[in-house]
């Protein structure tokens, strides 16, 4: 079985790039970060989504993703799957209903679920203001995401501290949306 | 200048370890102390290394007891930060201490019970007159009493207060349905459960446990302890492979064990029981197993319906400060330079002398300033 | 090292830091609790700090490590060759060839940039320790936002001492949310932490907690409209490069009273007594 599944990172020095790239882009949201790393990632997992499971899961978080993609990142991570709704790290492919996610509570915000919305394309479908923490005044993009999931975005912010963060994934590129950060459509 | 001196600090760091490694060894003309005679002579040392240090390994222990001079809490210090860097390969399985091939066994509760009373090699009626000679007082002497009497005895004893639960006297051991938490892989958390609390008290600071259990029996908190019965002795380890499916025995470690039965506590619906305080420690460790049950009964306070309003019964205030490693730290840590916060200080005191000067009308005293 | 891992920490130790450090950021302020290990320096000697780095650092990485303001202060440079043994990594003491900065106390005194990160040791994470020991009390005041005695106990100082007492570890809101202890900085740095452009990460060992302040985020010092916020420095120029603004250190150098003030920030020192020269 396991001679069936493609190869997880070779050195712990590609953990530590795909958490820096990370760590960079939920820093700066909107930032477009692209992933170097070697990678043959099952069909239903972008290069950049996969780094980003591998270099964050382990027996010690739940993630729900693609069936196909599952054997594959317990073989590699040793993670735990869990339906969406108890998951740390959550692997969808579309622009989802985000209040089935763990939020945390007040007191362990910290608890919220990471969303890794892994679409074909970064830079495509609406306009968008991005502004708060990590943008310097604010910035006009892009993103393939709904208005629908937008007004999600704003709810959310009714509930801060509480709330998911998001991991935008496409190919080898990822940008990062912490849940502090400001969305409008424009 | 001044100045300058502190522009030697990787010099200074040297040539302080090159001084201490001379100290450590001290007089080159004694012979070097082994491990090994660590382990064999100063035992009660190295279970406290070991205990606070939260590793059963007597020799790493007695290695670090040397490395340290003596130093207790260093030693289980240097014991923990090695203890972190080792993989976790796999989980024992509980052990179980009715199963103990005890060396000394007693109870405080019954003048005698069933696999007797056993005092094992324990100091406690020793006179503590100085011994000048324990060179020769340590040879055996050929006519002294055998040692182990009946190593027959040894056999499974039952637990004097599994005697009590017989008839129901004292509240049942529910065993615990969850995965313990492992305190080393997650952050204390408050309300912490009783898994949490016994894990850090294993391995919280002896004098402190010792400290905070004697409160307990001056009035802070107190829970009416009686010693259930402290025993001391080998118990089995064994793992139970995944792929092999059964359990296989790896070794023997020393435990001393303390069930302290205390204040009863009932209600409309249950009849009065006694309550229980758990202690368990590495190596033979009275002190430490009888003071852990105290200050463990002592943070039962809320659970069972008590008033909590003594140090030993608040739960985080114990957790929080148990652990020497922790606390020799951050109480030690003040020896680093704090110049920059100091500083601040002075120009903010100077500001408000200044401040409180003018408002008296009188001009800055110079001379007070400069003697700040 | 022979027998440790790179930066000496376990991947799985880092992957746990490095979670928690993810969240930080996305919630700018909030203590994010972790499970700290023992690490081979003790607790309070930078335990937070050292296990930030060591889950950030990579090989490309350039470290600087501060104590004081100073990379020659005995900490400072036990951490960094701590570093150099256990990662092999380029260290350096100048701010702007860092990529990776560690400090205790103080904030360089060049502004840091948008591809560096700041990691600050942290003795007591908690800014509401003096009023309520309780962490299970005080997490319930953070969760709602219940400042108001912090406030109380700064005004206190105002009758007192007619003005706020702290002169440093001075608390500050971040994001206009979360009440932050900005560890024990001097208050002359706090304003640096203001839109800072660089990520700035803060780690307390002993205590077991991350909290993180992402670039560009509002900082504000705790104060009063009729008291803003003022910090002061020693009243002097340094003795060794001239600089004006920049926070001195006090030294004694005789038995008589007699003072220098020079540079706390080594670095910046050197740097500005080189451009003078």
């Amino acid at each position: 079985m396991s001679d069936e599944l493609s190869p997880g990172f070779n050195d712990i020095h590609a953990s530590q790039r795909c958490f820096r790239a990370i760590l960079d882009a939920m820093s700066h949201p909107g930032r477009t970060r692209t992933l170097d790393e070697a990678l043959d990632p099952p069909p239903s997992l972008s290069v950049a989504a996969a780094c980003c499971l591998l270099a964050l899961t382990d027996a010690t978080v739940l993630v729900a993703l693609p069936d196909d993609a599952a054997n594959w990142l317990v073989f590699h991570t040793g993670a735990g799957l869990a339906p969406p709704s108890r998951a740390d790290f959550i692997v969808a492919r579309a622009p989802i209903a985000i209040t089935n996610f763990s939020g945390g509570t007040d007191e362990e915000p910290e608890r919220g679920a990471t969303l890794l919305l892994d679409v074909p394309a970064l830079d495509t479908g609406i306009r968008v203001r991005l502004s708060g923490p990590g943008i310097a005044g604010s910035i006009t993009i892009s993103l393939p995401l709904t208005t629908d999931f937008i007004r999600q975005w704003r709810d959310q912010h009714d509930r801060a501290p509480c709330g998911i963060d998001v991991i935008l994934c496409a190919g080898r590129s990822l940008l990062a949306m912490p849940r502090s950060v400001m969305m409008e459509a424009i | 200048m001044a100045y300058v001196a502190v522009k030697g600090g990787e010099a200074a760091i040297a040539a302080a370890h090159a001084w201490l490694a001379r100290v450590r060894r001290g007089d080159t003309r004694l012979s070097a102390i082994a491990a090994a005679q660590i382990v064999a002579q100063l035992g009660r040392a190295v279970d406290r290394v070991m205990a606070e240090g939260a590793l059963y390994d007597p020799q790493l222990a007695a290695m670090a007891i040397l490395q340290a001079q003596g130093d207790l809490i260093e030693a289980a210090f240097l014991v923990r930060a090695y203890r972190t860097t080792l993989p976790r390969l796999i989980d024992s399985d509980p052990v179980d201490t009715a199963a103990m091939r005890t060396q000394r066994r007693i109870s405080a509760i019954f003048k005698d019970l069933p696999g007797g009373q056993r005092l094992g090699p324990t100091t406690d009626y020793t006179h503590r007159l100085l011994e000048f000679d324990i060179s020769a007082v340590a040879a055996i002497k050929p006519d002294a009493p055998k040692a182990d009497p009946d190593p027959a005895i040894a056999a499974t004893l039952p637990r004097a207060t599994d005697l009590l639960g017989a008839e129901s006297l004292i509240e049942g051991e529910v065993p615990s349905l969850n995965e313990p938490i492992d305190l080393t892989m997650s952050p204390l958390a408050f309300p912490a459960s009783r898994d949490e609390r016994l894990q850090a008290l294993a391995r919280g600071d002896e004098g402190f446990l010792l400290a905070l259990g004697y409160s307990t029996q001056r009035g802070y908190g107190h829970t009416h302890p009686f010693v259930g019965e402290l025993r001391m002795g080998a118990v089995g380890l064994r793992i139970t492979p995944p792929e092999l499916g059964f359990a296989i025995d790896i070794g023997d470690i020393i435990l001393t064990e303390c069930q302290m039965v205390n204040q009863f506590a009932g209600s409309k619906t249950t009849p009065p029981q006694f309550t229980r305080g758990y202690g368990l420690s590495f190596g033979h460790a009275d002190r430490r197993a009888m003071s852990m049950a105290l200050v463990d009964r002592a943070m039962r306070a809320e659970e069972l319906g008590e008033d909590v309003s003594a140090p030993a019964q608040n739960v985080e205030f114990v957790l929080s400060h148990c652990d020497n490693i922790e606390a020799t730290g951050f109480v030690e840590h003040l020896k680093l330079p704090h110049h920059v916060d100091f500083q601040s200080e002075l120009e903010t005191i100077r500001a408000m002398r200044r401040e409180a000067q003018a408002t008296k009308g009188a001009a800055p005293d110079e001379a007070d300033n400069a003697g700040l | 090292m022979q027998g440790y891992n790179f930066a000496y920490l376990d991947e799985t130790t880092k992957r746990m830091i490095r979670r928690a450090i993810l969240k930080a950021v996305a919630i700018p302020g909030h203590q994010v609790p972790f499970a700290s290990r023992e690490m081979p320096l003790p607790y309070g000697w930078g335990t937070g700090g050292i296990q930030l780095t060591a889950s950030l650092i990579g090989a490309d990485d350039v470290l600087k490590v501060i104590d004081q303001g100073a990379d020659d202060t005995t900490n400072a440079i036990s951490i960094r060759s701590f570093f150099a043994r256990t990662a092999g990594v380029r260290t350096t003491t100048h701010t702007d060839a860092a990529t990776l900065i560690q400090t205790r106390h103080r904030i360089p005194e060049i502004p840091l940039r948008d591809d560096q990160i700041i990691v600050y040791q942290v003795p007591m994470p908690e800014p509401l320790y003096r009023l309520e020991p309780s962490r299970a009390v005080s997490r319930r005041m953070h969760a709602m936002a219940d400042y108001g005695p912090m406030h109380v106990k700064l005004y206190e100082d105002i009758t007192r001492f007619g003005r706020v007492a702290v002169s440093y570890d001075h608390p500050v809101v971040v994001n206009r949310r979360y009440l932050m202890s900005p560890s024990p900085i001097p208050a002359f740095d706090n304003p640096k932490l203001h839109r800072m452009p660089a990520l700035q990460l803060f780690g307390a060992g002993r205590e077991k907690r991350i909290y993180a302040v992402p670039p560009h985020t509002d900082v504000v010092s705790l104060d009063f409209e009729d008291r803003p916020f003022n910090p002061i420095r020693a009243p002097h120029r340094c003795a060794l490069c001239g600089a004006e603004h920049s926070y001195l250190d006090e030294m004694v150098i005789d038995d008589r009273g007699g003072r220098m003030f020079a540079c706390s920030d080594t670095d910046y020192c050197a740097s500005y007594q080189a451009r003078e020269a």
